[in-house]
């Protein structure tokens, strides 16, 4: 059986571009999988902590987030979300920037790492984005991550109990200690078969040609004019 | 990923399309490939381009 490219993505809940990147890499993955000889691709999210002094309930908005805790005039703020909404339509995502409640996502952290244990990540990433960027749901108390949870497979109970004794919180830290060896210092950041970064929501082009690097890497040929239009 | 990774080589801008500190990058910021001269995301708290 041929081995499986991994791809480790290390990303946030509350990070906009995570999202979209999330969507053109789903683009990609269908455009490399329509090659039949190509190997198959296994996704893991890793946690990444933009903000882990975010209280879980934030009084406010996403752009009062951005004015009190990074010092962005409320001008600046809301251009920058403006923008960042009208990308994140160009990949079919309807971002309702008005409806987000900020919080800490330590907990939705902790959730899909208990996801991943039961083979349940991918359907808990995007319950949770969905629910963060789309529906205005609340992601980091305990009640509302049990229900999201259970709508996608997990038993709510398991998350609750998980969640109150921050059971998982050490793999969190792994994570986010694995990415500071690494240098990552923003997400979302993507790491190809352990030997190539993709930083940020790049085009699905760009995931689609470092794919098939690795895949030109296994087979010991070399595609210099990749090299040439993409390393830069 | 049982092994910890070795990147031998980083694809795209680092300051393109990600998030950093919980601000993010935008179209026309400065290190996005698109910047128009004197943008940054974080203009207004006064910094700039060594900051990022």
């Amino acid at each position: 059986m041929t081995t499986p490219i991994t791809i480790d993505i290390w990303s946030d809940i509350a990070c906009p571009w995570c999202y979209i990147g999330k969507r053109r890499l789903e683009s990609a993955l269908e455009t490399f999988g329509q090659n039949p000889g190509n190997p198959p691709v296994t996704v893991t999210y890793r946690s990444f902590e933009l903000s882990p002094d975010t209280p879980v309930d934030f009084a406010g908005s996403e752009v009062d987030f951005l004015v009190e805790h990074k010092h962005v005039s409320p001008e600046r703020a809301r251009a920058m979300l403006d923008q960042i909404t009208g990308i994140a339509k160009t990949v079919g995502l309807d971002y309702d920037v008005d409806a987000m409640q900020h919080t800490n996502t330590v907990r939705a952290h902790q959730v899909l790492h208990l996801a991943k244990a039961q083979g349940l990540q991918r359907e808990v990433k995007e319950r949770l984005l969905h629910a963060y960027f789309v529906e205005g749901r609340h992601v980091g108390r305990i009640a509302d991550l049990a229900e999201l949870g259970a709508e996608v497979g997990l038993d709510p109970a398991e998350v609750t109990r998980v969640l109150d004794a921050d059971e998982l919180i050490s793999a969190v830290h792994d994570d986010q200690d694995q990415a500071r060896r690494l240098g990552i210092d923003g997400v979302p950041f993507h790491v190809v078969d352990g030997r190539y970064g993709v930083s940020g929501a790049q085009s699905p082009e760009t995931f689609v040609q470092v794919l098939e690097q690795v895949v030109a890497d296994r087979a010991g040929t070399d595609l210099d004019d990749f090299d040439e239009e993409v390393a830069s | 990923m049982s092994d910890e990774p070795v990147i031998l080589e980083v694809f795209g801008d680092p300051d393109a399309a990600r998030c950093s500190d919980g601000v993010c990058a935008v179209p026309g910021a400065v290190g996005d490939g698109t910047a128009e001269p004197g943008v940054h995301p974080d203009a207004e708290a006064g910094a700039t381009e060594a900051d990022t």
